[in-house]
């Protein structure tokens, strides 16, 4: 029986991208802790903030979705839908052949990651380039994230620099302020020369007709300055009702990903600009990629995730795997509930992840929308067992349920577990009760008197 | 994909997703009160310094920071009246030259508004007449007047989410992408001031 395709990406993986990934993780918890604390020092502040965000993502996501699209077609907005990905692929290249375009900058983007859209448009003969500094370290190495909010998590200053000297963007220098200069130099010229801006969204405010960025860098205003199109790809989940909710998750999206009381820029875009140099056109494409399945299914509360990683940085396992361990566009307790229900046909490739989760909860407990993330990955496991994956290293249950489900049987059985006083498994050296006893010791069992007992005092 | 499939198809799945109505809230749920102490314009120059905001009070303390970083040539966005006496002391520039993108070491431009709050500027393409003069050169120095600072984001947020297009500006550009190390100047402004009038 083999390892779990987790466990064995994490045995491989270097004590390097161990410890920045553990170390950055960590660091992600604390700060947010702390600018919590700092921000609502009263009780039940948060929570009582988290409910709100929990509750606004609670309503009729068509009723909103439809307001959208009408408030930004009057605001200029051209909308298209995506059913999945070729079908985004497909109208975002259509654009940009319409333009005559070559040139293309990125701002970060889920949902773009989601599509692969940077290797679909290289294939093209299209020039892409991510611009925030994470993406565009990870692009050069032709790597996907491993984290949602700090895609290049997982490299060392020494190996950025590296690639920077192969890739010709700047010669060796790996001081943290260096590499950054570098990166500004040569990206300047690209959003300078490009023809069309790509770009996500955090929010989309049905109201106002408006998609908003939180963005550190200034890549996304630079993008939105250079190019003469945008054309933003949103899931469809991302519709809140109006500025006025908007108040509750600019509150809590910052502070929970990065420790900070905002990102440095909140951008609101309501369509092609109005500045001498902006954007002439803008294009939002709604993608649903298997959002419409989510939101009918018993897991539909994961939609209500606004990729802050909190959970990704508080998760133990995420901690010592790396977000490459999930071989998905999501990792961590996000992306083992997202990723196979995502994944749609392909469900079975990815119905091992709902294991990698030791259900303690703790994602739960930093949720900004206050997902209950470890119940749903109960049902994720449920939903794997009856859909018939097949799991590498599942152990069979049946004989356990057959024997749980009788209580005769059980009786009888129960004194049996007496011989596991007797029988040598901690120098069992092999399968899977091997691995198991390797890292963990069985107390003596000492039981099997309940019944006894409740005869007696029942 | 067509808009009514596509919209047809979420109708559908919203069908059988549990709703809730929207929760009744205001400001007191979500304002943080320790970051809105004093008066607005002592909150938003508390909140914008602590990310690495500059404020700058007079003409003179602002001719005499631009010198301190070396200046020699900026631009004045063309939607700002006054010069405020940098074209004794400088190289004046009142447009963007996309073929020589750092020629300038500063730019001015107006600030909409500000929110106490978020120590947040709220620059609106209205008053900008060109988003690279805001971006691109290493100082930008927004130029608002103290009676246009919000005292919550709150209420900054039922102010500019109707403009064509607005950005909330706390601090200058900034990144920790690379071991989590805090950089500030990445492809905006490595200074972001603000000079109130």
């Amino acid at each position: 029986m083999s390892l779990q395709p987790i466990d064995s990406f994490s045995e491989k993986l270097s004590p390097s991208v161990k410890s920045a990934v553990g170390g950055a993780s960590r660091a992600g918890t604390f700060a947010r802790e702390k600018i919590f604390k700092d921000a609502y020092p009263e009780a039940g502040r948060v929570e009582h903030l988290r409910t709100l965000a929990n509750e606004i993502k609670s309503a009729d996501l068509y009723e909103n979705l439809k307001l959208a699209v009408s408030s930004l077609e009057a605001n200029g907005v051209k909308v298209l839908f995506a059913s999945d990905t070729e079908d985004a692929r497909a109208q975002i290249l259509k654009i940009i052949r319409d333009k005559g375009a070559k040139n293309v900058v990125k701002v970060k983007s889920m949902a773009t990651e989601e599509i692969e859209l940077n290797h679909f448009l290289q294939a093209q003969n299209i020039d892409v380039v991510e611009t925030d500094l994470g993406e565009f370290i990870i692009q050069l190495d032709d790597e996907k994230p491993s984290h949602i909010v700090k895609p290049a998590m997982h490299r060392k200053r020494d190996d950025i620099a590296r690639t920077f000297e192969r890739c010709k963007v700047a010669s060796y220098n790996e001081d943290p302020q260096g590499i950054t200069l570098n990166a500004r130099k040569f990206l300047r010229k690209k959003y300078l020369a490009a023809d069309v801006a790509v770009s996500g969204a955090n929010f989309v405010l049905a109201r106002e007709g408006a998609i908003v960025l939180c963005t550190n860098e200034g890549n996304s205003r630079f993008s939105m300055a250079g190019a003469k199109t945008h054309i933003a790809l949103v899931g469809f989940e991302k519709v809140i009702p109006s500025a006025k909710e908007l108040s509750v998750y600019l509150n809590l999206l910052a502070r929970s990903a990065t420790g900070q009381h905002s990102t440095i820029y909140t951008e609101f875009v309501r369509g092609a600009g109005s500045s001498k140099n902006s954007p002439e056109e803008m294009y939002l494409i709604f993608l649903d990629n298997g959002r419409s399945s989510v939101l009918s299914g018993e897991c539909a509360e994961i939609l209500k995730c606004i990729r802050c990683g909190a959970c990704m940085n508080r998760c133990p396992v995420f901690r010592l795997v790396s977000g490459h361990a999930y071989r998905a566009t999501y990792p961590g307790p996000l992306g083992i509930i997202l990723s196979p229900l995502l994944a749609g046909k392909d469900f079975a490739k990815f119905a091992d992840l709902p294991k990698a989760c030791t259900l303690c909860g703790a994602c739960a407990d930093v949720c900004p929308s206050k997902i209950p993330l470890a119940d749903l990955v109960l049902k994720m496991r449920d939903y794997a067992k009856r859909s018939g994956a097949k799991v590498p290293n599942d152990i069979n249950m049946k004989p356990f349920a057959f024997l749980a489900s009788s209580p005769r049987l059980w009786r009888l059985g129960v004194p049996l577990n007496r011989l596991a006083n007797y029988l040598p498994l901690h120098s069992l050296g092999f399968g899977p009760l091997g691995r198991w006893f390797k890292s963990r010791t069985l107390p003596k069992f000492n039981g099997g008197k309940f019944r006894e007992w409740f005869k007696k005092n029942g | 994909m067509d808009k009514n499939a596509f919209l047809e198809t979420v109708k559908a799945a919203q069908a059988k997703a549990k709703t809730k109505l929207l929760p009744a809230f205001g400001l007191a749920d979500v304002v943080s009160n320790p970051r809105t102490v004093g008066t607005p314009k002592e909150a938003f120059m508390r909140n914008f310094k602590a990310t690495g905001g500059k404020v700058l009070e007079s003409a003179q303390e602002l001719a005499k920071f631009l010198e301190e970083h070396g200046c020699k040539c900026g631009i004045i966005d063309e939607k700002l009246e006054d010069s405020f006496g940098l074209d004794y002391k400088f190289k004046i520039l009142r447009a963007f030259d996309k073929s020589s993108p750092d020629e300038a070491d500063f730019a001015l431009s107006k600030a909409s508004m500000a929110i106490a709050e978020g120590g947040m500027l709220v620059l609106k393409d209205k008053d900008t007449s060109d988003r690279l003069n805001t971006i691109a050169p290493w100082i930008h120095v927004a130029v608002l007047d103290a009676a246009d600072i919000v005292p919550t984001l709150f209420d900054g947020l039922l102010q500019t989410a109707d403009n064509p297009y607005s950005i909330y500006v706390a601090g200058p550009s900034k990144t920790a992408d690379v071991e989590g190390i805090l950089i500030e100047g990445v492809h905006g402004p490595g200074v972001q001031a603000c000079y109130i009038i």
